[in-house]
């Protein structure tokens, strides 16, 4: 453990990707919480995939044009995260059997755009794995900035409209009835998702993502009855995962986002097997 | 001039080209409850969601306590059918009440509800007899528990009408005629208008129900000895029987086309 903290001190990469999961955790357990109960998983998990496309452009036109240098890859995470969002949104609640048709198409679409824009574009090759699967070695400042700055609008949001969301999610035709749009707030929330999905994609990448976000909160899930001490609970094991693995992953020299994704993983299976009540 | 309560004149409805409701036309004063009848796919619930304003009628004119049925919606209390909402979604009873209040123009932040508010949800609970289950998860409840909770969110808004729509579809008898004690006790206080398939519980609810095939016609209650025997007979629930229900009574402008 001296020896991680020691580490931490003298790699500034290291303490930035700490600081930003640290303040992550919160907002990731919000978000995460949501999808468990609303049970849309799969569709943040098209947006994650679709985010490379968006990376991939923003590489190829900012090397190609000199001027679109203003066009970084944080920019085109961001767009393309937000319009897969809004159109699975729109599909989702206008023609629901299209919407898994939907989902896989964006998809692979994402992944294959971001691997063509990837190839063509100029200049000295990117890794693709640190996009596939993270790599914390490459944090910097400004993404903790970036992080803090998402992660306050993320909670901001949901405090504000706390009721609504609830609402929405529980019985959308009575929302409409008292006045609060359904659609509106359901949109509103996969835009929320599609912010935690670029944090998390730049923090662990795009595989990884999604297992980050909903393992805590399915764990919480089973464990409580509402949602606010859910929402607590899967940010308060994100924050527990971090704490722990981040150190042993570093000791025993291994990659940090898998080492976390499987422990989460345990620990939901225990608690599958303690908590036997239905739901969830 | 005492105001119709509801008054709903020549009404039509299609879904693209398939007409669900024909020159629908019926008025109901103040006070009057009554049970919604009639087969399925014969327009129930679609003469609902015009009622609640969530549709708009191809033809014809409906108001609700003198209102167009957008601007009467907050005095409407409305009960969903079972399959309309997530029945494992983590709140507690307190929580599914209180969602009652939510409105447009009021913003309730997290976390708290106002003292005023959470009073009035106990009064709600209290009005169909659940008090003190505030706490209660929601998806450990039984069917009829959810139903009466829905019911105490409906009456949230102090609504003057009361619309359920098949309250009893997943009940056991039991908790059937619990419900329906209930419901008896509230229609003093309000209109209760209730769709149902099961021809037992129409009696309970005011002295004539709304038959609705296409079109819509009245039958006055209580329903002929010969039906209400084949209802009771063996105890059993039976489903709405078109033919046994038109067999009886002046039918002549029921027309099931």
């Amino acid at each position: 453990m001296t020896e991680f903290l020691e580490s931490v001190r003298l790699n500034p990469a290291l303490q930035y990707a700490l600081i930003a999961g640290i303040i992550a955790c919160v907002p990731f357990g919000v978000v995460g919480s949501f999808l468990v109960v609303r049970r849309i998983g799969y569709i943040a998990a098209a947006i994650a995939h679709s985010i490379l496309g968006g990376i991939g452009a923003a590489i190829y036109f900012s090397r190609s044009y000199e001027a679109m240098a203003w066009f970084t890859p944080l920019l085109g995470a961001t767009l393309a995260a937000l319009l897969s969002a809004l159109l699975i949104g729109f599909v989702s609640l206008r023609f629901r059997e299209r919407e898994d048709t939907l989902i896989g198409a964006i998809w692979a679409t994402g992944m294959a755009a971001g691997l063509l824009f990837l190839h063509k574009a100029p200049g000295t090759g990117v890794s693709l794995e640190s996009f596939l699967f993270g790599d914390i070695l490459l944090t910097s400042r400004s993404d903790v900035w970036v992080t803090a700055i998402a992660s306050a609008l993320i909670l901001l949001v949901v405090v504000l409209f706390y009721p609504r969301l609830i609402a929405v999610c529980f019985d959308p035709e009575f929302s409409d009835l008292r006045g609060v749009s359904s659609t509106r707030y359901y949109l509103l929330l996969l835009v929320l998702t599609a912010i935690a999905m670029v944090l998390l994609v730049r923090l662990a990448g795009i595989v990884l993502s999604l297992a980050l976000l909903i393992l805590p909160a399915a764990t919480a899930a089973r464990v409580f009855q509402r949602m606010t001490p859910i929402i607590l609970g899967a940010s308060f094991l994100s924050f527990a995962y971090l704490l722990v693995c981040f150190p042993l992953s570093y000791h025993q020299d291994l990659p940090t986002g898998p080492v976390i994704v499987v422990a989460a993983s345990l620990v939901y299976g225990l608690t599958l097997l303690v908590t036997r009540r239905r739901g969830a | 001039m005492m105001e119709a309560l509801l008054a709903v004149e020549g009404v039509s409805f299609a879904y693209g080209r398939e007409r669900v409701l024909r020159e629908v036309s019926f008025s109901v004063n103040e006070q009057e409850s009554f049970c919604l009848i009639g087969p399925n796919g014969g327009g129930k619930s679609t003469l609902l969601k015009l009622l609640l304003g969530m549709l708009k009628p191809s033809d014809g004119t409906i108001s609700v306590l003198g209102k167009s049925p957008l601007k009467a919606r907050r005095e409407i209390g409305y009960v969903p059918q079972f399959m309309h909402y997530d029945p494992h979604f983590p709140v507690t009873v307190a929580d599914v009440v209180l969602l009652g209040a939510l409105e447009k123009s009021h913003f309730h932040p997290f976390p708290r509800w106002s003292r005023e508010l959470r009073e009035r949800a106990q009064h709600s609970l209290r009005q169909v007899d659940l008090a003190g289950c505030e706490r209660l998860p929601f998806r450990e409840l039984s069917g009829g528990q959810r139903q009466r909770v829905l019911i105490a969110r409906a009456l949230m808004t102090q609504p003057r009408i009361l619309l359920l729509d098949e309250p009893t579809a997943n009940v056991d008898l039991a908790v059937e005629t619990q419900l329906m004690d209930t419901l008896t006790s509230l229609q003093e206080q309000m209109t209760v208008i209730m769709v149902t398939h099961d021809m037992g519980l129409v009696p309970q609810i005011g002295s004539r129900a709304l038959c609705v095939n296409r079109r819509a016609h009245w039958h006055e209650l209580p329903l002929a000895p010969e039906m209400i025997q084949d209802i009771y007979s063996g105890g059993q629930r039976i489903e709405h029987n078109e033919a046994t229900l038109h067999s009886q009574g002046d039918h002549s402008a029921c027309s099931h086309d």
